[in-house]
């Protein structure tokens, strides 16, 4: 179709030249750049990034233990200091204090002693409390206490692995006649699903927003009455649907490519092996299965827009006429949410085959569970049907809405307006 | 065959009826004046013609044929709002209604700027239309309606907003359309211009045709009303001839309202009896005066 393609280039063309297409553009790629800079930034104002913790004098050999520990870690921020006794526990804690005002030590640690000559407490003090220094201290302090535990019992090294060895559950889902989906290939499935979630908000909000006020500018500046006298008000609805999709999509590629660029930059590397997302649980069947669902599911909203778009013919009234779908769209927001872990629920199962909720839901139970393919199927069909019913109504809509100017017409005028031919 | 036929045509809205039983032809090479009050369903017949809505009776043909999708190519229209889009620029939109009306790229942009050109107004292809004047906007919005080359055009209102020399432009190119063999359908309030542009007209009044025909024939039906007497000095006694029916002093002279024929001859006698005659003249009506006529009767 010729006159589709002219269509989907004018809409692409006109919408990706507006200062607001632009500015906004630009605007989100600074944004990603500088989020994913938020930890260099935060690094650069935290200067050395070394943390010194003195230890007071105790009985025990945890001070030493605890200094030789963080001595054999090459790459620990941590260094341990420790403080020669000043005669009384009074005088030590003194001299610690002066330190830490000083500034020549983070924090100072007090260990607490136990009847056995051990310790199993310690006190930390610092002019504010760091979790990581915490978390770091903890896990050493723990680790030296078991050793030195294991040496007075006279353990092996052998034994004491033994000892240390953690318990671990493997959960792996059945469905019938397949051998299931391990934990990974769920969760690639549900970072999948959020990226789904998002993707089709991104497209529903601006898209959508986009196409019902596209649809309702044209009614206003009144060139409608001449593109519906020259093209198919269908050929001319799905044109601008796909066209606005287009645009929409250059705008996440653009995004993604900065992010990636971002990350692949040499001192972001480490952030992004932080990340490192299994990406072989992906099934190439999966990413068609998304790539399809997403379609269903931005062009099943956008109809539903355009529609709402050619109720109307002034801007103003745009929010008011698609705020019904925004609330749908919340609806299907949460209830993807909170089944993601309970796909099996009866209500998820029937509202994957209710146009809107559909393609999130069905995607999700394809990626989580196993559904029969005719469910897929069938899935498919309906939404696809939806579409295409939609669209030729709103065609209808928009095409009776010359006949209808000025006020935002009742329903009932609407429906008049459709069965004059 | 008439490129387009409108056939006993009545469309109801409901209970009203827009338009009753209309019927007329407009050839090749032709301007046929479609002409009406408000509200008298001249939009109505437009759209129908355009294909927009269909009529409940009765039947339109184009070219001999029902509608067809082959139309929407050979069809032009300049609809009374006028309808661009205010931030896209002049090149881009009407390249692109010229491509939805099935013209490829390159020829729709080489046509394009030869009616601006033919404009003076070239330098506005690159122009945002929320930049122009309104007089301008509606020079690209009669581009945009004739660009492809339309055999059948509609125009409604197409000189409003125009100063008197563009409207002068705009008129040498629709009768330049007209020599081409372009068939149109012309609406207007400004019935100096039909007269001027028109052979055949219709005149619609509450979804009625009150009057149609060749302008000329219509005309003759109308008696000539009017003396319009230009003299060196005032004459006395006009008013007393019988079949005077009023005199209105105008800066010139008189322009005289008669009910007879006849008064017009005592008319001249008398005038040259008192003083010199410069200008003696028996007007036949204006379509003006006959729209009036026509429809005005009606609407005490």
């Amino acid at each position: 179709m010729n006159k589709l393609g002219s269509v989907i280039r004018f809409t692409f063309r006109s919408q990706t030249r507006t200062k607001s297409y632009k500015i906004g553009t630009v605007f989100f790629i600074i944004l990603i750049t500088i989020g994913i800079h938020v930890p260099l930034i935060l690094q650069a104002f935290n200067p050395g990034g070394e943390d010194k913790v003195a230890v007071l004098p105790s009985a025990t050999a945890i001070p030493a233990a605890l200094q030789a520990f963080y001595e054999q870690q090459e790459d620990s921020s941590m260094t341990i200091i420790l403080l020669e006794d000043q005669g009384s526990q009074e005088a030590n804690e003194q001299l610690a204090k002066q330190m830490l005002f000083d500034g020549k030590i983070d924090g100072y640690l007090i260990i607490r002693e136990d009847d056995a000559g051990l310790s199993s407490s310690a006190e930390l003090k610092a002019k504010d409390i760091d979790s990581g220094v915490l978390q770091d201290l903890q896990m050493a302090l723990q680790l030296i206490r078991t050793s030195l535990v294991a040496e007075r019992l006279e353990l092996t090294g052998d034994d004491l692995l033994e000892l240390n060895r953690s318990f671990s559950i493997e959960p792996t889902i059945v469905t019938e006649g397949d051998e299931g989906k391990s934990e990974e290939e769920i969760a690639v499935t549900f970072v999948f699903v959020i990226i789904m979630l998002t993707l089709l908000f991104m497209s529903i909000f601006g898209g959508g927003t986009m196409v019902a006020t596209e649809v309702s500018s044209e009614k206003s500046s009144r060139v409608m009455e001449i593109l519906i006298t020259s093209v198919k008000p269908l050929t001319q609805m799905f044109g601008k649907l796909i066209g606005i999709f287009l645009v929409g999509l250059v705008q996440m590629l653009i995004y993604i490519a900065t992010a990636a660029v971002n990350l692949m930059l040499p001192h972001n590397r480490d952030a992004f092996a932080y990340f490192n997302l299994d990406l072989s649980g992906i099934s190439a069947s999966l990413v068609i299965y998304f790539i399809l669902f997403y379609l269903l599911g931005y062009f099943s909203y956008a109809v539903m827009f355009a529609a709402a778009g050619s109720l109307v013919s002034r801007n103003e009234d745009v929010g008011q006429v698609i705020s019904p779908f925004t609330v749908i769209s919340l609806a299907v927001f949460y209830v993807a949410i909170f089944s993601i872990s309970n796909t099996g629920a009866a209500y998820v199962e029937i509202l994957s085959f209710v146009p809107l909720f559909s393609p999130i839901l069905m995607f999700m139970r394809i990626g989580v569970s196993n559904p029969a393919i005719w469910e897929v199927g069938l899935a498919i069909v309906i939404n696809a049907a939806f579409i295409l019913l939609v669209g030729w109504f709103a065609a209808k809509i928009y095409r009776a809405g010359v006949l209808m100017y000025g006020k935002k017409p009742a329903l009932k005028e609407v429906w008049k307006a459709m069965r004059y031919r | 065959m008439y490129p387009l036929q409108v056939e006993r045509v009545t469309k109801q809205y409901g209970e009203k009826i827009a338009v009753n039983s209309i019927n007329f032809n407009v050839g090749a090479g032709e301007i046929f004046g479609l002409l009406g009050a408000n509200g008298a369903g001249k939009t109505t017949t437009m759209r129908m013609v355009l294909g927009l809505i269909y009529p409940d009776q009765g039947q339109i043909l184009w070219k001999g044929q029902g509608y067809r999708e082959e139309l929407r190519s050979i069809m032009g229209y300049l609809p009374e709002e006028r309808g661009l889009y205010p931030k896209i620029k002049v090149s881009d939109q009407i390249v692109y209604l010229a491509e939805l009306r099935g013209m490829n790229r390159r020829e729709a942009d080489k046509s394009l700027k030869e009616w601006l050109e033919r404009f003076n107004v070239s330098d506005y292809y690159n122009k945002r239309v929320e930049e122009l004047s309104k007089g301008n906007q509606q020079k690209i919005q009669f581009i945009a309606a004739v660009i492809h080359r339309p055999e059948i055009l509609i125009l409604d209102e197409a000189f409003s907003g125009l100063d008197p020399v563009n409207v002068e432009l705009l008129k040498s190119t629709v009768m330049e359309l007209r020599k081409q063999g372009t068939s149109i359908l012309f609406s207007s309030h400004r019935m100096e211009h039909v007269e001027e542009l028109c052979e055949n007209i219709i005149i619609l009044d509450r979804s009625n045709t009150k009057l149609q025909g060749r302008l000329k024939e219509i005309k003759k039906q109308f008696p000539k009303e009017r003396v319009i007497l230009e003299t060196e000095h005032p004459v006395d006694g006009l008013e007393r001839i019988s079949g005077v029916k009023g005199v209105r002093q105008t800066a010139s002279g008189y322009d005289i309202h008669i009910s007879d024929m006849r008064a017009a001859s005592e008319i001249l006698s008398l005038a040259s009896a008192q003083t010199v005659v410069y200008r003696f003249q028996v007007v036949e009506p204006s379509l003006n005066d006959i729209f009036i006529k026509t429809v005005g009767e009606n609407r005490e």
